[in-house]
């Protein structure tokens, strides 16, 4: 997989304190990153100098191979660029602000008027589009605001943190959006202090703290990296001894319990495990009602790491 | 440039849709200007200072001056000068706004109808006392020969002897018709008159100029603040063409603000503003100068509410220095100097050159101080403004 953002030892500091400490990272084509961490934690810096608004200290940032400066204009091209404002002109139309962002990238004529028109329908706002922004709900905004970073097609889309102060519809709304746009194979850099957000969505994880990336993975092998077992709880009927005893014989499993309905199960890798789990219950005469997994999330990584939660 | 264009445009439309805006560039200017204009230009308390300077060694030149102080009651003032150097440089230093001069052997030449004149001098830019003093004038002229040639033809004809003889009333008749050749000169000093809407439409134009063009320097922190700037700058175009195109949007508006005001205050005050040449020239430069106070300024703020304050607060006292709201040559002489440290006090003496008819080679000085002012202040506001931006 080519790199389309190859961020390396980025570092910038405001006064004595090091805002991004040696941040480096890269995003593939068509792969979904996602920097996680809590407020004040260096995200917003980060992309601030991915996207050349920021000046770096020191550190190096190539856009789809092109070393990012001051002047990049190929570079620059290739990012749409998603602010954690809703950065939109309330006194124009949605129609109005997206030529005026499309055309800040060269695009014109008839041309513009058709990724006007794709860009409001990607976001369900094909019908509002010549409403002036004044007269949207902040989750159309908020939509809107991802379509201008869209218009002209980039290679990478970079989300700041899209859904802040958002109701929960809008919520799923912008999701299903980054999600669409992800299965159309563009590649995503995605802030987010929402541990669910970056489960959701990203392929890879950085997670970043003091302006440091700490840990990087996908969800999996940062999950693994905590070393803590998965809580396989089943609802079953039947011989639930047998079925205790067999499992209990099962490659994997640390510990296996019975219920007042059922037997819980504890290994690591649940997930993987779950179609023999189920097999062998149900050869010991249990008929399986339900199951859960509880595995340990992104939450208690970060926890792990920095004996904080990412709230805090 | 097309990135500037595009970000100009957007500029404009943004403007036209903002009711402020609206209100600063054209309705608040004009309204005042309408206002200001009626007030001066009406029926307003008089009073003056005549300086006369009397060269005559009869008593003509006497009774003149005596004439003139009583005759006008509280309203004039008369300060004698000895010379007609000094009656000019009162006038020059306004300490009279006319002076009369009577010539050495007035008296005489009257008296032996030899040619002579009182010469009125006008300042410029206080027409009322001007015509007052030449009216005065005038009135004195026809008073003396009227009288003194009535009654020299009279006595000429014997009136002495023969009182009662009808020949002799219409030849006082007719010889009063005539005019033995004594004359008025009418001279001016300190510049050309102006009249109250021909100031007043320039003075307003400019002043509200000064706010309205400061939306495009203090509106860079509001898009700061709300995301858009970061956008533009995340674009594939250069810091320097998207403040261009800010600047250039705020330079539109001043424009079309200005030619509104010129347009408007001509057809309903009758000012005159010059030729259309001119106007466009000095408005450019004045705009310039404007956006390079109100960028420097801008840099000093956080806030796009702390930059229009303190901008604000400059554009004010530029205003009050600059002869916006009073007459600058009704101004106390340190007022009158100070002007010339405010693109005001240079952009209003360019407008009264052009509606004097100075013509376009008339505004060179206030060209030149103007764009100087851009200059300076656009280099400090664009040091500063580079941090501003980029962090």
């Amino acid at each position: 997989m080519n790199p389309i953002l190859e961020a390396k030892d980025l570092r910038k500091s405001f006064g004595d304190r090091a805002a991004v400490d040696g941040v480096s990272f890269t995003v593939g084509e068509s792969e979904s990153y996602g920097l996680l961490g809590p407020n004040g934690a260096g995200k917003t810096t980060t992309i601030s100098i991915v996207c050349g608004l920021l000046r770096r200290d020191s550190g190096d940032v190539l856009v789809a191979g092109q070393p990012l400066t001051e002047k990049s204009v190929k570079s620059k091209g290739a990012i749409g660029y998603v602010p954690q404002e809703i950065a939109l002109y309330e006194d124009l139309s949605g129609v109005e602000n997206l030529k005026f962002f499309g055309r800040l990238y060269g695009i014109s004529g008839k041309e513009l008027d058709e990724r006007t028109n794709l860009s409001l329908e990607l976001v369900g706002l094909s019908e509002r589009g010549r409403d002036r922004v004044s007269k949207y709900s902040g989750g159309m905004k908020r939509r809107l605001n991802i379509a201008a970073g869209l218009l002209h097609r980039p290679k990478l889309l970079i989300l700041d943190e899209p859904t802040v102060g958002v109701d929960p519809q809008s919520r799923n709304a912008i999701l299903e959006n980054v999600e669409a746009l992800k299965g159309e194979g563009l590649a995503v850099l995605y802030t987010t202090h929402y541990m669910e957000e970056a489960e959701r969505l990203c392929d890879r994880v950085g997670i970043i703290d003091q302006g440091k990336i700490i840990a990087e993975g996908t969800r999996r092998e940062l999950v693994q990296s905590l070393a803590q077992k998965d809580r396989v709880s089943i609802t079953a009927h039947g011989d639930l001894e047998k079925a205790v005893r067999a499992c209990r014989e099962l490659d994997g499993i640390e510990e296996v319990t019975h219920t007042e309905d059922g037997l819980e199960l504890l290994c690591f890798d649940g997930r993987r495990l779950l179609s023999n789990i189920l097999d062998t219950v149900n050869r010991s005469g249990a008929e399986v009602i339900g199951v859960e997994i509880l595995e340990p999330d992104l939450e208690a990584v970060f926890l792990n790491l920095t004996g904080k939660a990412l709230r805090d | 440039m097309r990135t500037a264009l595009v970000i100009a445009a957007k500029e404009l439309r943004l403007r036209v849709r903002d009711k402020s805006a609206i209100v600063f560039a054209f309705v608040a200017p004009l309204f005042l200007a309408l206002i200001i204009s009626f007030a001066f230009g009406g029926d307003e308390g008089f009073d003056t200072v005549f300086a006369v300077a009397n060269a005559d060694d009869g008593d003509l030149g006497n009774t003149f001056v005596s004439v003139l102080e009583r005759g006008l009651g509280d309203a004039v003032e008369v300060k004698e000068a000895s010379s007609e150097a000094e009656a000019r440089s009162m006038i020059e230093k306004q300490e009279a706004f006319g002076a009369f001069l009577i010539p050495e052997g007035f008296t005489q030449a009257i008296q032996q109808g030899a040619a002579t004149e009182i010469e009125v001098i006008r300042h410029a830019e206080a027409p009322i006392s001007g015509e007052v003093a030449e009216a005065f004038a005038e009135a004195f002229v026809t008073e003396v020969n009227a009288g003194r040639l009535a009654v020299a033809t009279a006595v000429g004809a014997g009136a002495l002897e023969k009182p009662d003889s009808p020949g002799l009333q219409v030849l006082i008749e007719r010889s009063s018709a005539q005019r033995i050749p004594i004359g008025m000169k009418d001279g001016r000093i300190g510049g050309t008159a102006v009249n109250s809407a021909s100031y007043f439409g320039p003075a307003m134009a400019i002043f509200f100029l000064s706010f309205s063009v400061q939306f495009g320097t203090t509106g860079i922190l509001r898009e700061r603040r709300e995301g858009t700037l970061p956008r533009m700058l995340a674009s594939p175009n250069s810091a320097t063409s998207i403040l261009a195109g800010k600047l250039m949007g705020a330079f539109a508006l001043g424009m079309i603000s200005l030619f509104v005001m010129d347009a408007a205050t001509s057809l309903l005050l009758g000012a005159v503003w010059g030729p259309v040449l001119g106007v466009f020239a000095l408005g450019a430069a004045t705009i310039f100068a404007f956006l390079g106070v109100a960028a420097t300024g801008t840099t000093f703020a956080r806030t796009e509410e702390g930059a229009q304050g303190f901008v604000g607060i400059v554009m004010t006292l530029f205003a009050l220095l600059g002869g916006n709201f009073i007459r600058i040559t009704d101004a106390p002489p340190l007022i009158q100097t100070l002007s010339l440290a405010t693109p005001n006090g240079w952009a209003l003496r360019g407008f009264i050159d052009l509606s004097t008819g100075g013509g376009i080679g008339a505004i060179g000085p206030p060209m030149i101080a103007l764009l100087s002012i851009g200059l300076v202040t656009f280099g400090i506001g664009a040091a500063r403004g580079r941090k501003m931006i980029k962090r």
